[in-house]
Order: structure tokens, then C-alpha cells, then sequence
């Protein structure tokens, strides 16, 4: 038989499930007739008509065997089997309701809470970009000494950047890949027909797309022919999402104008739908070539110099060459271009450094996910839930396996007697597996409903500038896992209960109980080793979330510095509309004039650099009296504010004063500089009136005040040394964060966007939220971790209460003769209390102490995760025990009350 | 078996083939194969008239076959059955690999004699 025809008979057959009564009435019209044929000829011959139909009957031979075989062949047996069990299966849980819900439910918070961390840890983790072979995709970095100026952050940390210099040398001479790209993020600021929108920029090279593989939607992408000059290609690609969302996916727009950040660009094309770039997090509204960077980032990088690294790069291997094949090509040539051309530049380097930097090397990795810094830092949180959601769902399986054996010890009469009459044990067990699977799939479904929830849940903690597109919804693969693991749990928790409960002995043991068959004792340990399993891994559970909930409290308790309470902040970028550094500044005088005017606004500042918001900038200073030479680290962080800005965050000087309106250009350079910075460069003995330099600038600035220490741009980091300079002695500040101390912030949150639009309806305002808001935001990753894993645990131990409830009561049920006895022969209740809760206490003190192993090895692998205390806190340890058992005992209570108080007279008749 | 009849069993197999061949003169009824293939083997092969049909829906499953309710002679309906042109080709495949196997067995038995 050829493929199809074996395709097309299996179809056949599956269709004939369908019309099972219509082959039946064939079948049986088809041989009557024939039969009827049969006699007649026969009568024809002279035969007796009850002898004739006799023969007939007789020649045709068995029809019922005959109906048999041919119903057979117009169906498949195994699947009416099945079609068979699954209808028996749906009768026995409608039979069943309780344990049904039980089951559906747990089941569901199980698969529904692995699927929704699965489908963030798919999108994060998992997802390639949506490019032809992004297998042949890798991502270079150059992890070693990088002297010079950097800048690095959505696309991943600074050992990833290459200067601009080194990527044009690589990309003209390497020979192992197909094609190597460059690009660089950046905030942009996008205004079409009036209409500005901010976002993401991606600045990329003209082999970007043709190394993705990525076709236009519309009009064409960059090529090699559009970054050939610096800062001389105004074109710009749109991308498909916000072509669609702001530009109503109108056709005419090529070759008309857009501004990104207030520079006149040509439109000549759309991406294709669904390429958001190759940075998860970044959600690019435009690309640009990146030569364009200099005319686009005020004080941007440098094209020329090799000591500036700022350029992400990506290649595609050639068709059939290996990561390991391509690495050795590639450092060849990389290794003669830093030493041959780069060594030779590099000054001030100790010997031992410039060795390094001599050895440095291109590392490649697989780059089919594409290059983003989300990568690194979630990764280890969701790894973590999505163990903690896989422990919920073991739990959950346990449970069920446990009322599946219950269960099955009340239908043992029934497999007992279907395995007398003969019942083949493969096909029992096969229906029981289905019974189990079917109870899976409802629970699966359940599941689906949990997860869009719990997703929708997780999406409310993650602020919406930090879940850079991140969808929150269930992706076919998601469906696919909880498909999957729907299956799993299905035959993972049936497949014992299955076993045991068909097992041969049942057969003997009808015949010795006539009625009535105690559980065998192999089932009685395995559902309490399920029970200790159970505990343990609650145990472990709530002692984590008691870690990390206690680690969310140290961070919320952390002494920023500042008084943030009732301080409203937002951002600004004039220079994004087109202002340029002399208007910009003007712009910002009148900003803070116009919001001084806001009722209940008491005081108010600004700063270049946002507070909390994850952002840094440094820079070498020569400090007066610091000896620096070789190898001695000279960086410092530094922010540019306003006027008052210590006061408005209720900051106290340590010595001298703040800045005032007097420093404004002209006036003598000052600078506050923080305790940190004093310690680092040896000016304990007084800093005021010190002096020192930022170079590459050369004028020297003069210390007029010390800070105590506040925290820079993460709540959780040590605050770095810093030096505040007036922002009025500067003449660079693309965009300005404003803080607004007030009594009401309600109110003054509605009002700002209306104050700042009278002034200049083009600069949107940014990041509009309160001071408390941004510091939350800024741990938002302890928050989720804290919140979810606390949840989860809460869930595993409910789910193994119930677990320990449903044993202890089944454990009950069945000894209730022998509590009687013993009642009878003078135990008293209290004994008997004691008996059931020391069952407790058994699977308890088991169950616990894996369960505290688990823990300790948990904390371990969580370490980096924990702020401010240690993985094996003592405090978290004994509550989540005491709360463990507390738990436990509640679970006990009914089952032993019941227990104390069985009739011994009833108990015995019950025989 | 325990007893054997004189007359001999249709050799496993071969029926699917003998009932093809009994289809490709004209299309028929179970009963009507049945005749006709009593007929052609001079009452030697003795068929086990009722498994025909198990063997008829196997053939229709496989698309050799396709069967319709049709008036018969007496005016009561009857199944049908005629070759597809897949059944007629699956036919002809069969004779021929049937011709080659006996005479290869024939052969044999030929020079085993001598």
C-alpha cells in the first residue's frame, strides 16, 4: 500500500467512528440479503424453505464473527477503544464532582502559573528574532581593558561595544561571516505633520538589514549605500508598528519629511510587520544610519577615535561555517588590528595592562535572540519563578495522584471483578490513563484562564517604560507548553494510581473481604511519601518567599539620602525639537519660572541626570593633592543640577554651601562633591576650597560644599562618588529631569503637562510620576520576585494542606475498626488525638527537614538575587517552620476530631 | 483446525485478488462474487461466504473499490460493488507478481521432479 492509500484507509476508518450506525444497518441489510439469496437458491433446487435458509445460514458461516472482522476493517478498533474510554472517563468525573473540582482546580493554579512565567521566560529567553536562520546569527563582544570614553546600556553592558573604527577595519576585512552589522539605541524623539511621539531610535549600519535578512513592508531599508559620509544621510525607515499606529499605514509617506529629534529626515520605506529590531526592550519607531549619530546625539560619539566605543555589533556566519571556525578567523585579523594599530595609542597604561589589552579577543556568541541587556538581568529572576511555579505544579500533581489512589481504593470492587471476568490489565490501566488525561486537560484549560491572569498580574508590577514590549499574552508556543504539560502532569499523577489500583491481587482480595478491600499498604506509604514530598517542597517554598519578602522589606527600608515623599518628577528634551544647547537653557529657565507658579509647589529643582533612574555618567578628575598615574582609577560620577537642589531633597551639608543663583557662567566654577568622593580622593582634612578638574575640560573648579552620601542611580548600588556642578555653568544639557516638592502632588501631576505645553507645545513631557513611584519602579524586579514568589508559596502550602487533609482523612476512614478496638479495649480520645497528629508530625518532621535542605541550597543558587540579608536567615527559617506547622495541624484537626470521637459500638458492627 | 474439508481454503491472501478479478469483468453484488468465484474454481475452493465482506469493506477502505445500493433483479436492493482505477491497476500488479511467483514455484516443483 502506497502512503496515501495507508492515509486514506486510517481517515476512512476514523470516519467510520461517525457513522457507526449507518455501516451497522449496511452491514447487517448486506448479509441478510445475501443469506436470503443463499435460501432461495437453495428452495429453487427443490429444497424445503426452513432446510434451504439452514444450508444458507450454514455456508455463510458465523455471521456475528463475520459482522466482527468487518466492522473492523470499516474502523480502527484502537481508536474506538479510546473514543470508548474517554466517554467512560467524562462519566466517571461527572460521577465524582468533588474530587473532580478539587483536581480541575489545583491542577489549573499549577499549569496556569507555569504557563504565564513560561510565556514571559519564552519571550525573554527563549524567542528567536523573527528573521530567516537566525541560528546563523552570533553577537561579538570584546570583554578587556577599554581606555577611553564608552558608552553602553539596552543592547547589553560595555564589553559589548566596539569603537566605530574598529567595526568599519573588521567589516571590511574579515572573511568569516556574510555580513556584519552595527547599531546603537537611542531615545528618540519623532514628530511627523506636528505630531511628536518619543520612543526608540535605532542608528544602524547599512548591513544591518541585509544581515538580518528583514524585507521592507514598503518603499526599501537601508543599505551600504546610505552610511557612506558622516553625518551627511538624511534618510530614515519606519518601523511597521508605528507606521500603523501613528501614521495610519498611509502609502504616501515615502519620500516625505520626518523629524527625529528635530532633524529633517526623507522617509524611503517600512519594515516588515512583527521586526521590532534585534534589543528586547527596545521598541524602535525609526531607523537611521548610523552615521547619523553625530548630527543626533548632542556631544555624541566619535567616528574617528579608536579610544570611543559605543557600537553594538552582530554578524551572520557564513552558510556551513562554525562559531569556533569563525572566532579563529576573526581574532586573527582582530588580534593584528589591536596590536598593530591600536596598542600604539594607548597612553598612560601600566605594562601589565597594556598586556591585557594586547591579548584582548573577540568572543562570539549565538546571536539568534538578538543582543539586549534584559537578557542577563532577568534571567536569573525567571529562571527562579519558573522553577518556583514548576514546584506549585509538582505539588498539584501530588494531590491528584493522592485522590486518584482514594478513589481507586472505592472502585476496587469494580477492577477487582472486571479483572476476574477477564479484563485485559493494559486496557484498565489505558482507561484509567485517560480518565487522568481527561482530568488534565480540563485542568489544562482551567489553566489557560489562571495564566492570562497571572500574566495580567505580572504586567501591573513591571512599570511600562521597563517592560519594553514584552506582549503579556499567550504566544501559540505557550499554548504548545501548556499542551505539554498538560500530557505530563496527566500521565505523571495517573500512571501509579493506574498501576496500583489493577493490580493482580485485587482478584484474591475480593474473594477474602466479600465486600470490602482494606488499602494495601504499598498504596498507604506511597500517599504518604506523595504527603512528605508535598511539605517539603511547601517548606521550601515559603522559606524562600519569606527570604525574598524580607530582602523587598530591606529595600523599601534603604536610606536613599533624600526626602523623596511628595516629590513629583519629570523629564524634558528640547534638544529632541530642536532646540540647541544656548536655547535649551533658556528653555529650562522658563520651565522653572512657569512651574514656580503652581499652586502648593514649594520648592522645586532640577538635575541632568535622573535620580534612581538606572542612568550614570563619569569621567576622570584630577583632584588637587591626588597623585594619579597608571592604573589608578581617577572616575568619578557626576550630576549636573539646579539651584536649591540639595534643600528641595532635604539634604544637609556636611560643610560649606549650595549652589546658588549667583553661579551662573561667568561666576567662578564651583562644585558640591559627596563624602564618598572626599574618601576617595584623600580630602578628609577639609574639601572646601579645594580645587579640581574634569578634563578634557581645564578649568578648574573650586569645591564650595560637601554631601552626605545619596544614592545615584540605583536604590540597591553604594552610592558612588559624586560631584554636582551647576547646570548654569554648563552649556550642554540636551534634557532636564524637574522635581517639584508640593503639598498636594495629585493635583500638580495633572497640571504639568498644561504648564510645559504653554510654553512649547513640541517638547513632550517624559517619565510624569512621583519621586516614590521612581523608586519603585527602579526595584520593580524585587517587587515582582517578592510578590509572585510569595503568591506562589502561599498557593504550594494551601495545595499541601489539602494534600495532608485528604490523607490523614482517608487514613481515618479506613482504620476507623481499629480506632473502634482500641477504643473498646479503653484508649481514650485523647490517645487517639494523639495517634492521628503524630501521623502529622511524622510526615511533618520528614517532610520539614528535606524541605530546610531545599532551602539552603535554594538560597545559594538565589544569592544574588537577596538585599541585605544572608540566604540562611534565621528569623525567615523559624517563621516559615512555625507557619509550616501551624498549617499542618489545622489540616490534622478535623480528620483527628473524627477520629476521637468514633463510637467503638458503631465501629464494630460495621463488619 | 482440528478437521480438514477435502474442498481446499482460499489461500490466505489470494481472496483480495480472486475478488478484484471477479469485479473487473463487471460490477456486482457479495453475492453474486461469491457465485462467480464457486463457479470459476469448479467448486474446489470452498468459501467461507461470509468473509467475503470483511475482505469487500477492507478492499472499499483502500480505495480499490466502491460500493452503491442498486435495484436488483428481484426488486430489492442490493450493495453494489465496482473498481475503482486504482482497484484496476492494484489488479493488474497483483497478476502479474501472482504469474511470476507460480511460475517460479512451478519451476522448481519442475526440477525437483526430474
Amino acid at each position: 500500500m502506497t502512503t496515501f492509500q495507508r492515509l486514506r484507509s486510517t481517515l476512512a476508518r476514523l470516519l467510520g467512528l461517525a457513522t457507526r450506525t449507518s455501516d451497522d444497518a449496511r452491514m447487517r441489510e448486506e448479509m441478510a440479503w445475501h443469506v436470503d439469496q443463499k435460501a432461495a437458491q437453495l428452495t429453487a433446487q427443490g429444497l424445503p424453505t426452513h432446510e434451504a435458509r439452514r444450508q444458507a445460514a450454514v455456508a455463510f458461516g458465523a455471521r456475528t464473527a463475520h459482522q466482527e472482522a468487518a466492522r473492523d476493517q470499516l474502523r480502527a478498533p484502537w481508536a474506538e477503544h479510546i473514543l470508548r474510554d474517554v466517554r467512560y472517563a467524562f462519566r466517571t468525573l461527572v460521577r465524582t464532582p468533588f474530587v473532580t473540582t478539587v483536581a480541575v482546580l489545583s491542577l489549573s493554579l499549577g499549569i496556569g502559573a507555569s504557563s504565564a512565567i513560561f510565556s514571559l521566560f519564552d519571550e525573554v529567553l527563549l524567542r528567536p528574532l523573527p528573521v530567516p536562520e537566525p541560528g546563523r546569527l552570533v553577537n561579538l563582544s570584546a570583554p578587556g581593558p577599554k581606555p577611553g570614553y564608552g558608552s553602553c546600556g539596552q543592547a547589553g553592558d560595555c564589553d559589548v561595544v566596539f569603537s566605530y573604527r574598529m567595526f568599519r577595519d573588521l567589516e571590511q576585512h574579515q572573511g568569516v561571516f556574510s555580513d556584519l552589522a552595527g547599531h546603537f539605541p537611542f531615545n528618540a524623539s519623532v514628530t511627523y505633520q506636528d505630531q511628536p511621539v518619543t520612543g526608540d531610535g535605532v542608528l544602524v549600519s547599512g548591513s544591518y538589514f541585509p544581515t538580518l535578512g528583514v524585507h521592507p513592508a514598503l518603499g526599501r531599508l537601508l543599505s551600504e549605500s546610505d552610511d557612506q559620509g558622516i553625518g551627511t544621510n538624511f534618510v530614515a525607515v519606519l518601523s511597521y508598528a508605528y507606521w500603523q499606529s501613528h501614521l495610519g499605514g498611509d502609502r504616501a509617506i515615502l519620500g516625505k519629511a520626518i523629524a527625529v529629534d528635530g532633524k529633517a529626515m526623507t522617509i524611503v520605506g517600512v519594515a516588515e510587520p512583527g521586526f521590532e529590531g534585534t534589543t528586547l526592550g527596545v521598541q524602535p519607531l525609526v531607523y537611521v544610519p548610523i552615521t547619523m549619530q553625530t548630527i543626533l546625539i548632542p556631544n555624541g560619539e566619535d567616528f574617528e577615535n579608536r579610544r570611543d566605543y559605543w557600537v553594538y555589533l552582530f554578524a551572520r556566519l557564513k552558510p556551513g561555517m562554525t562559531l569556533q571556525q569563525a572566532s579563529i578567523g576573526l581574532n586573527g585579523l582582530y588580534h593584528s588590528i589591536i596590536n598593530d594599530v591600536e596598542a600604539p595609542l594607548q597612553q598612560g597604561m601600566s605594562d601589565a595592562t597594556l598586556a591585557q589589552f594586547r591579548d584582548k579577543k573577540i568572543d562570539l556568541e549565538p546571536g539568534a535572540r538578538g543582543q539586549s541587556e534584559m537578557h542577563q538581568s532577568t534571567s536569573a529572576p525567571f529562571l527562579m519563578l519558573f522553577g518556583v511555579t514548576g514546584v506549585v505544579l509538582l505539588i498539584a500533581c501530588a494531590n491528584i495522584a493522592n485522590l486518584l489512589l482514594a478513589r481507586g481504593a472505592g472502585r476496587a470492587m469494580e477492577m477487582g471483578l472486571r479483572l476476574a471476568l477477564g479484563a485485559n490489565r493494559a486496557r484498565l490501566i489505558m482507561q484509567l490513563l485517560v480518565e487522568s488525561l481527561a482530568l488534565a486537560c480540563f485542568g489544562g484549560l482551567a489553566g489557560l484562564v489562571v495564566a492570562k491572569w497571572t500574566l495580567a498580574g505580572i504586567a501591573a508590577l513591571i512599570p511600562p517604560a521597563s517592560s519594553g514590549g514584552l506582549a503579556f499574552t499567550l504566544q501559540p508556543s505557550v499554548l504548545l507548553f501548556s499542551a505539554s504539560l498538560t500530557v505530563a502532569t496527566g500521565i505523571s499523577f495517573g500512571l501509579f494510581p493506574a498501576w496500583h489500583n489493577t493490580r493482580g491481587d485485587l482478584v484474591t482480595a475480593i474473594r477474602a473481604n466479600a465486600g470490602h478491600i482494606s488499602s494495601a499498604r504499598a498504596a498507604a506509604r506511597f500517599r504518604s511519601s506523595l504527603v512528605t514530598l508535598q511539605i517539603s517542597l511547601a517548606t521550601a517554598l515559603l522559606i524562600a518567599a519569606g527570604l525574598f519578602m524580607k530582602s523587598l522589606v530591606n529595600v523599601a527600608r534603604v536610606d536613599l539620602g533624600v526626602h523623596i515623599d511628595s516629590v513629583v518628577t519629570f523629564r524634558l528634551s528640547p534638544e529632541r525639537a530642536g532646540y540647541d544647547d544656548a536655547g535649551a537653557a533658556v528653555y529650562y529657565a522658563r520651565v522653572e519660572e512657569a512651574l514656580a507658579g503652581i499652586p502648593t509647589v514649594t520648592t522645586l529643582t532640577t538635575s541632568a541626570v535622573p535620580l534612581f533612574a538606572g542612568q550614570n555618567r563619569s569621567r576622570g578628575v584630577n583632584v588637587q593633592g591626588f597623585a594619579t598615574g597608571p592604573d589608578v582609577d581617577n572616575g568619578s560620577h557626576y550630576n549636573l543640577v539646579g539651584t536649591n537642589y540639595f534643600s528641595t531633597f532635604g539634604v544637609r551639608l556636611v560643610a560649606g554651601r549650595e549652589f546658588t543663583d549667583a553661579d551662573r557662567r561667568g561666576a567662578v566654577r564651583v562644585a558640591v562633591v559627596n563624602q564618598t568622593f572626599v574618601k576617595k580622593f584623600s580630602l578628609t582634612t577639609g574639601a572646601v576650597g579645594k580645587y579640581f578638574s574634569d578634563p578634557p575640560d581645564t578649568a578648574t573648579i573650586q569645591i564650595v560644599g560637601v554631601v552626605p552620601d545619596v544614592k545615584y542611580s540605583q536604590v540597591k548600588a553604594p552610592a558612588p562618588p559624586v560631584f554636582y556642578l551647576p547646570w548654569r555653568q554648563r552649556a550642554d544639557i540636551p534634557s532636564m529631569s524637574f522635581y517639584l516638592r508640593t503639598t498636594r502632588p495629585e493635583p500638580v501631576l495633572r497640571t504639568i503637562s498644561g504648564v510645559v505645553g504653554r510654553i512649547d507645545p513640541g517638547v513632550p513631557v517624559e517619565g510624569l510620576k512621583t519621586m516614590p513611584q521612581q523608586v519603585r519602579d527602579n526595584v520593580f524586579l524585587d517587587r515582582m520576585i517578592s510578590i509572585l514568589s510569595a503568591a506562589f508559596a502561599v498557593l504550594a502550602t494551601l495545595l499541601a494542606a489539602v494534600g495532608l487533609y485528604g490523607v490523614l482523612a482517608y487514613s481515618v476512614a479506613q482504620r476507623t475498626r481499629e480506632i473502634g478496638v482500641r477504643m473498646a479495649l479503653g484508649a481514650n480520645a485523647r490517645r487517639v488525638w494523639v495517634m492521628v497528629l503524630r501521623q502529622v508530625g511524622g510526615m511533618l518532621l520528614v517532610g520539614g527537614g528535606i524541605g530546610l535542605g531545599g532551602a539552603v541550597l535554594f538560597g545559594k543558587a538565589a544569592h544574588s538575587l537577596l538585599f541585605g540579608l544572608v540566604e540562611t536567615d534565621p528569623v525567615v527559617f523559624a517563621l516559615s517552620l512555625v507557619v509550616l506547622t501551624f498549617v499542618a495541624l489545622a489540616a490534622g484537626y478535623l480528620p483527628a476530631r473524627r477520629a476521637s470521637r468514633v463510637d467503638p459500638i458503631k465501629a464494630l458492627r460495621y463488619e | 483446525m482440528a478437521t480438514r474439508d477435502s474442498r481446499n481454503e482460499v489461500l490466505q491472501g489470494t481472496l483480495d485478488m480472486l475478488v478484484l478479478k471477479a469485479l473487473s469483468l463487471e460490477p456486482m453484488h457479495g453475492w453474486g462474487i461469491s457465485e462467480r468465484l464457486q463457479q470459476w474454481s469448479d467448486d474446489i475452493l470452498h468459501l467461507n461466504e461470509g468473509s467475503l465482506y470483511p475482505a469487500l469493506y477492507r478492499l472499499e477502505r483502500q480505495g480499490l473499490v466502491r460500493s452503491a445500493w442498486r435495484s436488483s433483479a428481484n426488486n430489492r436492493r442490493a450493495r453494489y460493488y465496482e473498481l475503482t482505477a486504482a482497484g484496476r491497476r492494484h489488479l493488474a500488479a497483483e497478476l502479474q507478481a501472482w504469474a511470476r511467483a507460480s511460475r517460479a514455484v512451478n519451476l522448481i516443483l519442475a526440477v525437483a521432479a526430474t
